[in-house]
Order: structure tokens, then sequence, then C-alpha cells
């Protein structure tokens, strides 16, 4: 056979490779689809269930509710990248990437570019129904804009958490529902579908420090003329978790048992 | 002697409490192929993992390409093309399209990446499906295109892992031809098999491994003279004429076993004939004579002893 020989692949090339190869993947299992549709039944359900008492207790659902299942997206988003991954790692695949040269971070940052472009279009069909119920932006352009930032950034730092579990497990199925209970607990033990008053005393602390609450609180705030303190708990979780969760990943993928 | 390229020194790996390699030492010179065979769960699977970089051995120091598998992970991944047992591709691309990323995963540029993936496919006889998607591929051609892919850059170490599992005939052979071409190019390749046959045909060396450790080294011919070579089996369903036999081959032959209807020895040369004879001057009709090569199990018995003492025994009496 002819000899080919090769120079070693710049990590950026790799994962551009990569990223466009989880592209497509995305793309063929209509995966952004699939990610929408539970929310938006949910939004539905909860948006007429709810509406007219909130209404009686002063707050405007159509106003309250959306930041929450934005977030609820976007949790749903980062688990989909533990079962794709999960796929991969499955199917021989991860394993053939971790005997090619191959920088440790390559992999799960193809993963969570690719996991951040899904994030974005399905924060957008949310939004998008938001507005047909009633939602606003009253703060301008620039704190909308920093709303969907921070829900995709969000999305991307669940993400890696979830990768970095989707990489060590053998079963995509499993390791998926296995985040389920997790993501209902964070999801409601929080001030996403209700006010924090809302809840009985012993377990309003909880809710407080809650990361979810402190993501649907700053996204509220940017959506509205929220104050600036309200964002600030948001920024913080994201870097803690994002270098917590990005290590996690890369750790998972170059990790010799 | 010339380069070894995998240097495998005393290497240990648990699992748990369950020792899966216990004490491997082998090297791999430049253009020679040496496989490991044994039985499922013997340790092979384990080995080639270290060997990877995909597990670190508990102890024992293991080299490819002169770099530590644990301390330089990095450049032995830069020295290495494997083929894992289970074909890992991307079922979402066609044949070509997974030739191509890993081309371009390995540093190809985009037009390097393409030619070599056509060159590929025809060398592996893939033209037909190289369009179609991997999810549509059949068990064979998955490892045909597994192979293919290890294969996209030349590297100095060869490592397989089973790699004729699962594939027919003449894709085997196929197979068996490419390893010898890389071979006499100066590639060392270590292989896995649970075939006789293949090692047969392609190492020059063969380790038996069982329960993590090696049982026997050498060439296949040695090993099969240490295995004493033939055995011949006589079957006889009338278990009154089978006794009759029984006493007759005994007679003449040291180390015979029944097992249900077969009586059992060891073939030298003239073993057949004088079986023959013995039985036909005993008036008794064999329903079958055969001389046959040990199986892989008795092989593995012999060699390693067994909890199966009654098999165990039956290929003892090939020595």
């Amino acid at each position: 056979m002819s000899t080919a020989t090769a120079v070693p692949a710049s990590g950026l090339r790799q994962f551009a490779v990569l990223a466009a190869r989880n592209l497509r993947q995305a793309r063929a299992g209509r995966s952004v689809g699939l990610t929408v549709v539970f929310p938006l039944t949910f939004f539905a359900g909860f948006m007429v269930v709810f509406q007219r008492l909130m209404s009686d207790y002063g707050i405007a659902y159509e106003q309250f509710l959306p930041p929450a299942i934005v977030v609820q997206t976007t949790a749903l988003v980062a688990m989909s990248a533990c079962y794709l991954i999960a796929g991969d790692a499955r199917s021989g695949l991860i394993s053939r990437y971790r005997t090619l040269p191959m920088s440790a971070v390559v992999v799960p940052a193809a993963r969570l570019v690719v996991d951040a472009a899904r994030a974005a279009v399905a924060v957008a069909v949310i939004l998008v129904a938001a507005v047909l119920v009633g939602f606003r932006f009253t703060a301008g352009a620039a704190r909308a804009a920093g709303f969907v930032l921070l829900a995709v950034g969000f999305a991307v730092v669940l993400a890696a958490g979830c990768a970095a579990l989707g990489l060590g497990a053998r079963d995509p199925e499993q390791v998926y529902s296995a985040l389920t209970l997790p993501y209902l607990v964070l999801t409601t033990v929080s001030t996403a579908f209700v006010p924090v008053d809302a809840f009985p005393g012993w377990l309003q602390p909880v809710v407080e420090v809650s990361p979810f609450s402190a993501q649907v609180d700053a996204l509220r705030a940017l959506s509205t003329e929220g104050a600036d303190e309200r964002v600030w708990p948001a920024l913080v979780w994201l870097l803690v978790l994002g270098l917590l969760f990005g290590a996690a990943a890369a750790r998972s993928f170059r990790r010799s048992r | 002697m010339s380069q070894q390229l995998i240097q495998v020194s005393d290497l240990r790996r648990s699992f748990g409490a369950t020792a899966a390699v216990d004490g491997v030492s082998f090297e791999v010179a430049a253009g020679e192929v040496v496989g490991l065979l044994g039985p499922n769960g013997a340790g092979k699977t384990t080995t080639i993992h270290c060997l990877t970089t995909l597990l670190k051995p508990d102890s024992g120091t293991a080299r490819v390409a002169g770099f530590d598998v644990v301390a330089q992970g990095a450049e032995v991944r830069r020295s290495i093309a494997v083929t894992g047992q289970f074909a890992a591709l991307d079922e979402l691309l066609t044949g070509r399209e997974n030739l191509v990323l890993f081309g371009r995963l390995l540093g190809l540029g985009r037009q390097a990446a393409a030619a070599r993936a056509d060159e590929l496919v025809d060398r592996f006889d893939l033209g037909e499906v190289a369009g179609k998607a991997v999810r549509t591929y059949s068990g064979g051609l998955r490892r045909r295109l597994d192979l293919a892919a290890s294969l996209v850059v030349d590297r100095p170490v060869l490592i397989l892992d089973e790699p004729t599992t699962g594939l027919d005939p003449r894709s085997r052979r196929a197979l068996w031809e490419v390893v010898r071409e890389l071979r006499d190019g100066g590639t060392a390749v270590l292989l896995t098999t649970q075939y006789l046959e293949e090692a047969d045909q392609l190492a020059g060396r063969v380790l038996l491994i069982d329960h993590g450790r090696v049982a026997a080294e050498g060439t296949p011919d040695e090993l099969k003279r240490q295995l004493g070579g033939a055995v011949c089996e006589v079957r006889i369903e009338d278990p009154r004429a089978r006794a009759v036999a029984a006493s007759q081959l005994r007679a003449a032959f040291e180390g015979l076993t029944e097992d249900e209807d077969v009586l059992r020895l060891a073939a030298g040369s003239g073993t057949l004939t004088e079986v023959v004879r013995r039985l036909e001057s005993a008036g008794v009709e064999a329903d079958d004579v055969t001389v046959r090569r040990p199986t892989l199990d008795e092989v593995f018995l012999s060699l390693t002893g067994s909890d199966d003492t009654e098999k165990a025994d039956a290929a003892g009496a090939g020595r």
C-alpha cells in the first residue's frame, strides 16, 4: 500500500471535523424537535391550569413562566448531550478516539459547541411560543441578548457535566433515565414555577441556593428591568460549574481506568 | 535482532479481585507478527487495552515504539494503529465518509484524506458499499471498514484485537494478506485471536494466554509439537463391540480414553493403519475412524490443566 504520512493534526482541525460530524448527527436525529416538544407541552399545560390562579396572586404568569420553560429546555438539551455521547461510547467510537493522538478537550468541546447551537435554536422556539401568549422583553435588546446568551451558557455548562457522565457510561438509555430524577428535582425545587415563599419554610433555603433558581431569577431579571444583583448569582454559578464540569468532561475522556 | 517495537514486562492489571493480566511479558520486533491466542476472558483484550493507553496497568511496564504507555501516552498514540474488538465506526456516516473522517482527524488534508479513502475502499473491496451508511452494513463489512479505518495513516505498530471474528473466509484471507504486507514493510503487528488456524497462518510467534498468564510460547510449529500432534478417534455405537475394541487397542496403545461412544488415543505415524488392522482382526466394525488435529479447547486444557478432568485427560492422551 502506498504511504500516507500524516503530520500530527492540529487540535483545532480535529475540533472542526468532529463538530461538523456532531452537527450532522443532531440534524439527522431531529434532536432539537425532540428537546422542545416536552417543554412546549408543559408550557401550554401550565398556562392553561395556572394562569388565572396566579393572576389572583398578582403574578403575570405569561411573563413569569417562560424563563422557567427556557431553563427546562436547556436542561433537556444537556441531558440529550449525555445520551448522544454515551451512544458514541457504546458504539466504540469514543474508544477509538482515545487511541488516536487527540487532546482530551477536543471530543468534549466538539460536543459542546453543537449543544450550544442546539440550545440556541431550542430557546428561540420557546421564546417565539412565549411571545405568542404575551411574554415580552421589556428592557431592550441588550438585555434580551443577555437572556439568550445566559440561557445557552447554562445549557453548555450542564451539557459538559452530562457529557462527563455520558463518556463513562455504557448504556445511553440507562444514563439518560438516571438523569431524569435530578432534572425533575432541580427544576421543581426552585423558583421556576412558583415564587420561593410558596415553598414550606424548611425548604426555602434549599430553593434559594439552587443554581436553577439563580438561573431562572437571572433570566427573569434580564427579560424585565430587574436588578443586576439578580443576575450575578447565575454568572457565578455558570463560572464555577463551567470549570468543574469542563474539567470533569476532559478528565472523563482521557481517563486511564 | 531488529528493533523491539513492543516491550511488555511483567504486566499486571486487576479488576477488583480478578487478576485479568497477571504477569505477562513479551516483545514484538519490527517486521514481526506476534499472536496472543487464548479463550474469552484470558486477558488478551486487557493486555491490548494497556498497550493502547485505554487502561492503566497496576504494575509492570509496557513500552510501544520505545514510549512508556503510562508516562508517554500521547507519543504512544502517535505510534499505533488499533482495531478493537468491536467495529468502532460512525453509524451515521457512509463507509467512505468514515475513512475521510479518520484521515482528517489523523492530520491528512482534505484532498489527501479523500485520496486515501478511495485507495482503502479499493484495497478492502468496499467499492459497492462505500457510499452507504455504515448502519446498513453487515458484521463482516464493518470489520473490514474498521480495519481500513485503522490503516488510514502508516504507523510503526499495528494492534489488532480479534480482527477476523465474524468475517467470512474470503474477507479473512484478504485481511491476512494485508497484515502480511504490512509485516513485510516492517510494521510490528500484535494480534489476538481465538483461532489456532489464524495464529498458524499469520504469527511468527504465538503466546498462549490463560488466566492472565503466558501458558506457552513459541512458533506455531513448536507449540503443535508440544501439544503432541493429532488425535485418533474411533466411534463405535454398539457398547459390546466398543468394549472389545477398547481392550484390543489398549494392548497396542497407551493412554486410550473413552468419551461416551468414542475411543480416543494419540496419533503418530502409522497409528491409523494399526488401529484399522486391530479392529479388523477383532472383527469389530467401527462407525467412524478419524485422525484430527487437537482442537483449541484441547490445546488449552492440555497446557493449562482444567476443572474438567475428563476432557483434560482426553487432551493429555495426545502427548
